[in-house]
Formats: C-alpha cells, structure tokens, sequence
C-alpha cells in the first residue's frame, strides 16, 4: 500500500520540488516517453497536435516534428482505427481526444477491437496504446462534452483505465501508461488541468492513500479528489480522522486497498463525478458488500453526480462538492 | 474490368502474364484446397461439432483471394475480416492448425470466429468479424511501416468485401490513406452481378489509384495485385482493387466454381494440368482436409472443456488480481463440482 501522509495536504514551503500544472505534468511525461523510445508518437487532430485544447501537447511537434506528432483527419474513428494498426505494427501511439466523448461514436474499435486484441489472439497481437481522454465537467461545456467516462470504459475487460486524481500523478502515470502493454485510457478531469502540484508517483493499477485515518473510509477518483481532500480537512476539524484513496486504477480496481481500509475504519463513503446510477461507486460499493459486509458499521454511501445530463448553466450543483460530501460523511459517522 | 483470360481460359493477352507455371498450379491447388476446407466446415457446421457455431465459407472468392495473396510479398501485413479462408491457407497456415482453432479445440485461438486468429509468422494480423473493421487499422500500420524506413518497405493489406464498402468507415479509409500517403492495398471483393467497378470508382474519387478486375480470372488479379502493391511500395500512396466474382447462386451448386474452371482450362490448354495431376491434387486436397479435420475432431473430443488458464489468460499483460480471483473460484467450484452428474451443479460451471 502506498501512503502520502507527509505530503498531505501540501504544504509548498516545506515541499521543495516544483509544482507545475497537470497539463505540463502531461507534456513532460509525454516528451519523456517520446525521448526515451523512438517506437512512441502522438497522433490527434489538427488541434491536439498543436498543442491540444488544454495543452498538453504544447510544442511537440516543434521538438519532434511531424511524424512522430501526427495529425490525422477530425474523426475519432479514424484516430483509434490508426493507434490500432500502427501498435500492430509495432509502435505505440499516443492518441489525443479532443474531448473524451469523442469516444462514444467509436466505442465499437474501443471495446471490440483494441480492447480485447491480446485475448482474441491468443496473446499473439497486442495493442501498447494510449487513448488521452480529456473527462468530466469544470468548464461548461454542456452536456455533450463533460461527460466522466469511468462509468462507460471502466468495466471493459483488457482495457485499463486509469484517472489522474491530481496533478502530481499525471506525470508518472502517462509515462506507464505508455509503457504498458496493454490499452490504457487516461481519464483526465478538465477541471484539474490547471491544478498545480509537484510531481509524484503512482502505479497504474494501485490506489493510493493520500491521507490515513480510523473513522472513516473516503474513495475518490479523478476530479472527486480535490472536493474529498477538501472534505478531510473539513472533517479533522470537527475531530473525524478520514482514510482518503484515490482510487487511480478503475480498471482494474485495486480492492485490496480499498477493502483493508474499509476493514480499518468500518465506515466508508464514495465520491463520484459522473452520475451515481451504474457508476463506478456502485462497483466500489459491490466489492465492498461482497467481501467485507461484516466490517461495516455504517451504511455506505455514495456521493456523485445527479442521474441526469450535465447543464452548463449550474453545473456546480450537479457536480459533487465538499458540503455533499460533509453530509454524507456526518450521516455514516452518526450512524 | 482488366481481363487476362477469357471466360473459357484463353489467354487473350498473352504479354501480360508474368506469372511462373509454379505460381499458376500453386494457385489452382490452392483455391481447390480453400473451397474443399470451406466445404467440409460447414458439413461439421451442420453437424453441431465443437465450438463451430458460425463459419462464414469464401464460396466465389477463394481464388481471388489466393491470387492475390500469392501476389505480395510474404511479409506484407495482412488484414482480412470473415470469409478469409483462403487468405490463411495461401500465406502457409498449416490445416491441422485451421482446422484446430475453428473447432475450439485450442480455446486461445479459438475465441474469435474461425479464420479471424492471428497468424504473426505469417504476417496476418487477428480480424475482427465487424464489417469495415479492417480497413482503418490497415492505415495506421501502413503509415506506421513506412514510418520505420525499412529498406525493402513493407506495406499493409486489406481484404473485404462489398458489404464492408456500404460501412462509412470504407470512405474514412479512403480519406485517411490519402491523408496520410500510406502505403496500403485495398482488396475488395464485389459481385459481378451487381455494380460494375462501383468500389474502384468510389476509391478513384478519392485519390486512391484504383483498377477495377475480373475476380475470377486468377491470372488478372495475380499480376493486378503484383503489379499495383509495388507502385503503392514505392510510391509510399494507397491503391485499390476490385475483384468482380461470381458467387455461388443461393440454392445453386456450391461445387460450381467458374474461376477454378478457367484456370484449369488455360493450364490444362498449356499441358501444365495433365489429368494425372489435376486427379492427384484433388486426391492430396482430399486426403489432407480429411485428416486435419478427423485430428481437430478427435483433439475436441479429448478436451471437452477448457482449462482455466484459457479463460483468465491473455485479457491483460498481467493477470489482475480481480481476475486472479475468479480464476480461483472457476477452480474450486470445478473440484468440488466439476465430475458431478448432478446438471444443475454443472451447468453453474
């Protein structure tokens, strides 16, 4: 288990490393990868090529030219369609959305292709990619472009997916996504693209305990994290110690974490961006329920998204904040 | 449409043919060994053996998909969807092994629909069974081949067939391998009966070079697949085929096959197909399909149901421990329930 009590929360005076925003976390591990191994590239659109909507691609094809930052026609199909053959081929490309809804129209080359690739063939094909999603809402940009896809990709079988929870991991887990070999989507929240932290390391199919406590379990993933950490600090105030993971895999999910926690504290509470119907939550809540039932002394309970389309206008009252999550926790420790 | 031999097997174009007579005989022995394969899967289709449940036959395109694949150079990248029987065989894979996967006696390879395995000493890539699925991916490892700068280039190859053409990915490859100058061969296949060269004009209009074939003249489409596969090698740009083939009517005899009998015409008119030798392939062809297909039949009668390993292996590089998991249960539940006469205990597993 991976724990972060000393550098929880943050605190810039003591921590000396540079902090930096989640994009150039982004953009340094990319740049890392593409130096380090020439078999690497990054292919979007016009737009992601040339830096990407949030920019994380910013200068890349400047340092590398265009071969190795290739721009492909504006149609996701196409763009997945291509990482496909060219990790056939033995490459492992880099693919850029410029929103991660942009998947939904081409989830039959995710799910049916590239997912299940090293299963289907027996282990004699893979598909080393990695698929860049910008997820979730924080920009308003309505209902067609703030979709959380953990719900939608996260129960595929031989894709894993992974969430930067913050802007310290995002780094060090694109440059194991790009090294794995197997498909892996990295969900980033838009809303932490600006977030800025130093560097720090994740495993891809780890969760990571960002702060240890005995009275209650907190699972976030992706932009929930930012509204959990907020809601521990809240809490230590009125004297509840909370255990806070991030979960970062989705999938697969680490349930060993999260069920020794769960174990340690009794009590647990999950935050969720996308909607709380079908979500990742419940699977959090299932696995739970399964194997640890006996250790509960509290319901669980679910804090997400509304079972409705995200609005642009109000979408902070759709989307989890810290006195939801408050509310929740109060509800389970007076349980 | 380009036409080297005439419906009867004349050569009406004789400096067209560069082809060697052992590239010719090979070709015909190869088609009628893809047509008798196909035949007898479906017979064991019929008979609800193995794991058989959908076999898709290349009835009518065999001998164009041979010709061409005989065609490229053994290491161009192949992909094909269903109906590729022909492809798989021409390139070497061994029938034994055909046969095997399509039967599910080897569960790994036989998860896919038979003919879609992968084949990666034979450079064929896993299909996929959606139509147009291969097409876009067939870019992508163009480019990314050419990215490599070999110095004998390779380029990527992909088989379909008309229905793929109705798919709107078939316009995004076109669109994308102009795009991006891959150097990728499109081979479709289309019914004579129907449009005449519609798929190549629709590749023309896209920039893509295209030649409209006769499907059933083995010779046509072997020196119009040699022949364009260089340009697009060396050019570094996309080219097209459509091979126009007579497919079997519904109902219709499925024996029938006029590209087999126009090629043997024009062998046997040349003194390269004695009757000697056209009776002692069709008795190799026998004899080997008979015994790939008793072995398969006799290995999935051995193992009636996979081991474990074969069902949790290979869905990631790792096994994660949610899977780890369930491989243990899938055991346990076998050892206490697995030689159980009780049906409801067993059909849990």
């Amino acid at each position: 288990m991976t724990t972060d009590r000393d550098n929880f929360p943050a605190d810039p005076g003591v921590d000396n490393r540079p902090m930096s925003d989640m994009a150039t976390q982004i953009l340094e591990g990319l740049t890392k990868a593409m130096l380090a191994d020439d078999k690497v590239l990054c292919l979007g659109n016009e737009t992601e090529t040339q830096g990407g909507l949030f920019g994380a691609t910013r200068g890349l094809v400047e340092d590398f030219g265009p071969e190795r930052v290739l721009t492909l026609p504006d149609n996701p199909r196409a763009q997945l369609a291509t990482a496909l053959g060219m990790a056939h081929a033995g490459l492992r490309p880099v693919l850029s959305l410029n929103f991660g809804d942009d998947v939904l129209g081409a989830l039959d080359i995710l799910c049916d292709d590239i997912a299940t690739l090293r299963y289907r063939s027996g282990g004699q094909n893979s598909c080393p990619m990695v698929l860049r999603l910008p997820s979730g809402g924080g920009i308003g940009a309505g209902p067609a472009h703030s979709r959380d896809l953990a719900r939608e990709l996260g129960g595929q079988a031989g894709l894993r997916v992974v969430a930067c929870g913050s802007a310290a991991t995002a780094k060090s887990l694109i440059e194991q996504a790009i090294r794995s070999d197997d498909p892996v989507v990295l969900l980033e929240p838009k809303s932490l693209y600006r977030e800025r932290a130093a560097a720090r390391v994740a495993e891809l199919d780890r969760a990571l305990v960002l702060h240890q406590g005995d009275d209650l379990s907190l699972f976030a993933w992706g932009a929930a994290v930012p509204v959990a950490r907020e809601a521990v600090e809240q809490a230590a105030e009125l004297g509840i110690e909370i255990e806070l993971i991030d979960l970062v895999s989705i999938n697969p999910l680490d349930e060993e974490t999260i069920l020794s926690s769960l174990r340690k504290t009794g009590r647990g509470v999950i935050v969720e961006e996308g909607s709380k119907r079908g979500g990742i939550g419940a699977e959090v809540a299932a696995v739970i329920a399964e194997r640890a039932i006996d250790s509960l002394e509290a319901p669980l309970l679910r804090v997400a998204g509304w079972n409705t389309p995200l609005s642009r206008c109000g979408e902070e009252l759709y989307r989890p904040d810290c006195g939801r999550v408050m509310r929740a926790v109060e509800q389970v420790i007076d349980f | 449409m380009k036409q080297i031999l005439d419906r009867d097997g004349h050569l009406s174009q004789a400096d067209a043919l560069t082809a060697s007579r052992t590239e010719l005989l090979e070709i015909y022995r190869l088609a009628k060994l893809t047509r008798r394969a196909d035949e007898e899967m479906l017979r064991l289709q019929a008979e609800g053996l193995g794991d058989l449940s959908f076999f898709v036959p290349s009835f009518g395109e065999e001998t164009a998909h041979v010709a061409a694949t005989l065609a490229l150079e053994f290491d161009d990248l192949i992909f094909r969807g269903l109906r590729g029987s022909g492809i798989a065989l021409a390139r070497g894979v061994d029938l034994h092994a055909f046969f095997a996967a399509a039967l599910g006696c080897d569960q790994a390879m036989g998860r896919s629909l038979p003919g879609l395995s992968a084949e990666p000493e034979f450079s064929i890539c896993c299909g996929s069974a959606r139509p147009a699925a291969s097409l876009m991916p067939a870019v992508g490892a163009a480019r990314a081949l050419a990215l490599k700068g070999q110095a004998q280039p390779r380029i990527a190859v992909a088989f379909f067939g008309v229905g793929s053409t109705q798919h709107p990915d078939f316009a995004g490859a076109l669109e994308l391998a102009t795009h991006l100058e891959s150097p990728v061969l499109f081979l479709a296949t289309s019914d004579r009966q129907g449009p005449s060269g519609e798929i190549a004009a629709r590749a023309e209009n896209a920039g893509v070079s295209a030649e409209y074939v006769d499907g059933d003249d083995a010779i046509a489409v072997f020196e119009s697949v040699r022949s364009l596969s260089q340009i697009v090698r060396q050019d570094g740009r996309p080219g097209l085929i459509e091979m126009a083939v007579e497919f079997p009517e519904p109902g219709g005899n499925p024996g029938s096959n006029p590209a087999h009998d126009r090629l043997g015409n024009f062998l046997k008119s040349e003194g390269l197909l004695p009757d000697d030798l056209s009776r002692e392939i069709n008795r190799a062809i026998d004899r080997e399909v008979v015994e790939a297909r008793d072995a398969a039949s006799n290995l999935k009668t051995q193992e009636p149901r996979p081991p474990s390993e074969q069902i949790f292996a290979e869905v990631l590089c790792r096994a994660s421990a949610d899977l780890e998991g369930q491989d243990q249960n899938y055991r346990d539940f076998d050892a206490e329930y697995g030689g159980s006469e009780d049906p409801d205990a067993r059909c849990l597993l």
